[in-house]
């Protein structure tokens, strides 16, 4: 490929991620239990990582610190809406999702 | 129209073309190199700038093309490259061990300045990078009130070369890969410090490549640690180059922030090679509050702490066994300044068969090297059944494994998941055994 750009934009890719402590997110706290597959999710960045949230904003997950990248992505208006692909209570929290830019 | 210089930084070295052969997976790559990559780093940064360079006279015209199209200022052709090509050939674009730059019919290569030197008087904050030729005629063409900095990451074999500037100084910027760092502060970061202060420089920059790097603060005796954001590394070369010069071009008061937002963009210069994505890229990240860019922090792992966290080799290290895989795994943690312990090599190859006793013997001696080591690092080669016992004994003492599959034979549940990182690509490897021991550094203090 020739040329100044590839024609890819990081920020407007989709992604696909396995949450980390979930078991001790907030959502975990509250409920006792994780996100269905097929719940949507959203995506914040609360001063120190960045967080998947439920639709009421609670953190169900933190993203790997290999995402931070996204932290500019949303700082330059780009937002991502989510959906949990799998999830699991026992024996350990674990909730899988994919996200996409909007 | 009147140009005014006091804001517009000078870089100064060689044009080269890098040219780095296709690979298994990668087509060719060629493209401007030397102080092309510093160029491209300050336009993406929105830094203004100008470049004084020595170049074959056959480079002139499409370096000039080059760089006033990516917001060179002035272009300053201070003297011809004859006898050879300038072409450097680059063997490893990831870094993951030595790059393996080799310069064409370098033996032949004379520089002569150009006489008279052009003028490059007017700049007052000027960036060197050190090539093959002579810094002594530049000292006198420099402004006297010139500010000056030096990376001297290469073809600087003693800071004495440099006594001449003293007093001019504002920062030096070396890299853990160059030889003079290996000669000066390999063991012991005090000597090159020693060495650094004798010319009287403000700031020492120490950039060290997947661990951070660290700024030697002379004014006020400060050390600030600049984590790295380890991605998939797409192309290294040069890279250091565009840390030095967004540092300097960025620097007005302090030097802290600079540092921090010439790393940001040292690092979108490293994951792509198209020169529009990496100015996007940049002026995204660099919108970024100062505060949330060192809350976001990252991996900080200097290269004087990396022995003081013994990373265990699990993997089939016997003598007869040929495996290319193993030794580039163990020459790439080797390069980064990794302790690898090689039970195998340390306790002893037993002989086939082996009695009882001297299977326990290394049994326990290997247990006893395990339980020594914070991560084990592990290539199981041909699935051996020692290597895989011993990727299970880790995770079950709660030590980061790092497992490099580099012919996809182990893709099992429990290798995968049990590994904090599981790849055939030694590359995502080597970034995962920094961000483990950079948690375990990190934890620690």
């Amino acid at each position: 490929m020739a040329g100044g750009t590839s024609g890819v934009d990081k920020c407007k890719q989709a992604f696909h991620v396995l949450l980390d402590d979930v078991g001790n997110s907030d959502f975990y706290a509250q409920f006792k239990t994780v996100p269905t597959p097929g719940e949507q999710l959203g995506i914040v960045f609360d001063t120190k990582r960045i967080f998947a949230v439920d639709k009421h904003g609670v953190k169900v997950g933190a993203l790997p610190t290999s995402f931070n990248y996204l932290v500019a992505c949303l700082d330059s208006g780009i937002a991502y809406v989510g959906v949990v692909k799998s999830s699991a209570t026992s024996p350990v929290p674990t909730v899988e999702a994919d996200f996409a830019p909007q | 129209m009147t140009m005014t210089y006091t804001d517009v930084v000078l870089i100064v070295g060689e044009l080269v073309v890098d040219y780095t052969p296709a690979h298994k997976g990668a087509i060719c790559k060629l493209r401007l190199g030397g102080v092309a990559h510093a160029a491209r780093g300050l336009w993406a940064a929105e830094v203004t700038y100008s470049v004084a360079a020595f170049c074959p006279q056959y480079l002139v015209d499409e370096a000039r093309r080059f760089l006033y199209a990516h917001g060179c200022r002035e272009f300053i052709w201070l003297g011809t490259v004859v006898g050879a090509p300038n072409v450097t050939l680059i063997g490893d674009v990831t870094e993951v061990a030595d790059q393996g730059y080799d310069d064409l019919m370098r033996d032949m290569k004379a520089i002569h300045l150009h006489d008279p030197l052009p003028e490059i008087d007017r700049y007052k904050r000027v960036v060197v990078f050190p090539g093959t030729f002579d810094l002594a005629p530049l000292a006198s063409a420099f402004s006297a009130d010139a500010k000056l900095s030096f990376d001297i990451a290469y073809d600087v074999e003693d800071l004495s070369s440099l006594s001449t500037f003293r007093g001019r100084i504002q920062a030096l910027i070396i890299s853990t890969s160059s030889t003079l760092f290996r000669k000066l502060g390999q063991d012991d970061i005090t000597g090159l410090l020693d060495a650094a202060r004798t010319l009287a420089p403000k700031v020492l920059l120490l950039k060290e490549n997947r661990g951070g790097s660290r700024l030697f603060n002379f004014l006020d005796d400060s050390v600030e640690e600049i984590p790295a954001t380890l991605g998939h590394t797409v192309n290294s070369v040069g890279v250091g180059d565009v840390y030095s010069s967004v540092l300097v071009g960025l620097h007005r008061h302090e030097w802290a922030e600079p540092a921090w937002r010439a790393c940001q963009v040292a690092t979108e210069y490293s994951q792509s090679t198209f020169p529009d994505d990496i100015k996007r890229n940049v002026q995204r990240s660099l919108k970024l509050p100062f505060h949330t860019l060192r809350a976001l922090g990252g991996v900080m792992l200097p290269w004087h702490d990396r022995p003081s966290y013994p990373i265990y080799l699990a993997a089939p290290d016997f003598s007869d066994l040929q495996t290319p895989e193993l030794d580039r795994a163990t020459d790439s943690l080797a390069y980064h300044n990794f302790r690898v312990r090689r039970p195998i090599q340390e306790n002893g190859e037993l002989a086939r068969p082996a009695g009882i006793f001297e299977l326990r013997h290394t049994y326990h001696l290997d247990c006893r090297l395990l339980s020594e080591c914070d991560v084990v690092f592990a290539v199981p080669i041909d699935r051996d059944p020692g290597t895989l016992v011993e990727i299970g004994m880790a995770i079950q003492m709660g030590k980061p494994v790092i497992t490099f599959d580099p012919r996809n034979e182990n893709a099992n549940t429990m290798v995968i998941a049990g590994s904090s990182v599981y790849s055939a690509d030694l590359d995502a490897c080597l970034n995962g055994t920094f961000n483990a021991i950079s948690e375990l550094r990190a934890n620690s203090q």
